[in-house]
């Protein structure tokens, strides 16, 4: 078997690249994935590029619950940077010291001199307009909470009804998984072969979406830099197909899922194996096959 | 499309784009400020919430972040965007202060009852941009299942390890591994062309 150059194009790159990058992003590498990830971005200084859209895909959580600050924030933050010179405090400057209006002119009263007379009335007016800013502001903070707490329950429906958009989803998902294992075509089990005679998987492969289920049974992980991958013998293609590639944690027995690269692998297999392989090896051609169909 | 020109003093600033927001904010330029706040307080003012829980510590951590691109702005540009940095600054920031007052624990039990605010601003058009981005990102978070969702926001929002993950939902540490890096490499791919 002969290995072809590997492919740059992240889409080409083996799924462990991708889980290094994913777990580096995370920050849930172990040493030893930390020292491969390390060699391999020496080796492909391109994967630095993809390292980073996955910090940023990890970044954009928060997007999706992005909410506005209170007006005042913008302009509490303008006084720390520059006190004195913001807009609002200077237009109420501006104001204080603008000159009469020409009925408050022709009345004398300019606010700096007010008549004896109308001294108490004023006083009152000034001390209605404050109770009445003071209403005001309390209002206006009322109805800012209420407007939090508004977007809280809109926030919380929202979430609900796409729970409710999830769970419909995974019933169809589960139907189809079932139509497709009442397929003979579709479902087959592959023994293993050489030191792994003990190992089983059984395999399922989805039309609809043209996924990949696999249960394994005694199937051993793998160092880090090897992989499993999946090869199948169809009726309108001779020769083994590369199906995709998957790991094994000893610790996690559940069902492993992947997309097939090609149409071809959900056809009529007439021979599926399981071989192990180097994560950089090309997918041209395949190692030590472990597991095949009987 | 944004540009890399300074704007004169009467022109718009929200089509400068954010490298050349960022060197208008290092020569002192508070318009710049004013327009990088506009662009992306609500998405630090979202991280902080959901994390910090409360209006007034959100708005704390929002004004000290953008206080800090006043005063010393540490941003790489070759480490990825602008937004992703004030991202993850706040995340860290809002993670520092909930350990350091011990309010795991309360964190955890408020966890289902965070309090989000979608108010919008006056400006249209950056509400169209946001609500577009805000919509991408939520589709692409649906392509998540319940569980592997779990994980990542377990993961981004309240810092915890994966073993401590693990513990809290008491699944094996294995699983936890592997569901969150298939979310992320799913949600990934699902925003390949908007990262």
């Amino acid at each position: 078997m002969t290995r072809s150059n590997i492919s740059y194009s992240p889409d080409d790159w083996p799924e462990a690249w991708h889980d290094l990058l994913a777990g580096a992003a995370l920050g849930d590498l172990t040493t030893a994935e930390q020292t491969e990830l390390d060699q391999l971005l020496q080796q492909h200084p391109e994967l630095q590029a993809e390292l980073h859209a996955y910090e940023a895909a990890f970044a954009t959580l928060p997007e999706a619950l992005a909410s506005s600050p209170s007006p005042s924030l913008e302009q509490r933050l303008l006084q720390q940077i520059q006190p004195g010179q913001t807009g609002s405090s200077a237009s109420v400057s501006t104001h204080l010291k603008r000159d009469p209006t020409p009925d408050q002119a022709s009345s004398g009263q300019t606010g700096s001199n007010p008549s004896p007379l109308v001294g108490a009335p004023r006083l009152w007016k000034w001390a209605f307009g404050l109770a009445a800013a003071g209403l005001l502001l309390g209002l206006g903070w009322q109805n800012y909470r209420l407007r939090q707490s508004l977007a809280v329950k809109v926030q919380k429906l929202a979430q609900a009804e796409a729970t409710i958009t999830q769970l419909e989803d995974a019933q169809q998902e589960a139907n189809a998984v079932l139509a497709s294992v009442q397929n003979p075509d579709a479902a087959y089990t592959l023994q293993g072969a050489g030191q792994l005679d003990e190992a089983a998987i059984a395999l399922v492969t989805i039309t609809s979406d043209r996924q990949a289920r696999l249960i394994f049974h005694d199937l051993p992980p793998l160092p880090a830099d090897q992989v499993y991958r999946f090869w199948a013998e169809t009726d309108a293609q001779a020769g083994l197909t590369y199906c995709g590639e998957f790991t094994v944690a000893s610790e996690n027995l559940a069902p492993i899922a992947w997309t097939l690269p090609v149409p071809a692998c959900q056809s009529q297999t007439t021979l599926a194996a399981v071989t192990v392989d180097q994560v950089t090896d090309s997918t041209a051609s395949g190692g030590e096959v472990v597991l095949i169909t009987r | 499309m944004r540009t890399d020109f300074l704007p004169g003093q009467s022109s718009d600033w929200s089509e400068v784009a954010d490298s050349a927001l960022l060197a208008a904010i290092k020569d002192r330029q508070v318009e710049a400020l004013q327009e990088m706040y506009r662009r992306h307080s609500r998405l630090v003012h979202g991280t902080a919430l959901r994390i910090l829980q409360t209006a007034d510590d959100a708005e704390d951590l929002t004004q000290e972040i953008f206080l800090q691109l006043w005063q010393k702005p540490r941003y790489d540009a070759s480490r990825g965007k602008l937004s992703t940095y004030l991202s993850l600054l706040t995340r860290s920031r809002a993670l520092d202060r909930v350990r350091s007052r011990g309010a795991k624990s309360r964190l955890a039990h408020r966890w289902h009852h965070s309090q989000v605010s979608s108010a919008m601003t006056n400006n249209p058009l950056e509400n169209a941009h946001q609500s577009e981005q805000v919509q991408r990102v939520r589709q692409a978070l649906m392509t998540l299942t319940p569980t592997e969702r779990e994980v990542l926001e377990i993961a981004y929002y309240e810092g915890l390890s994966q073993s401590q993950v693990a513990q809290r939902l008491n699944i094996p540490l294995g699983t936890v591994k592997t569901r969150s890096r298939t979310a992320l490499k799913k949600l990934r791919r699902t925003l390949k062309d908007h990262l």
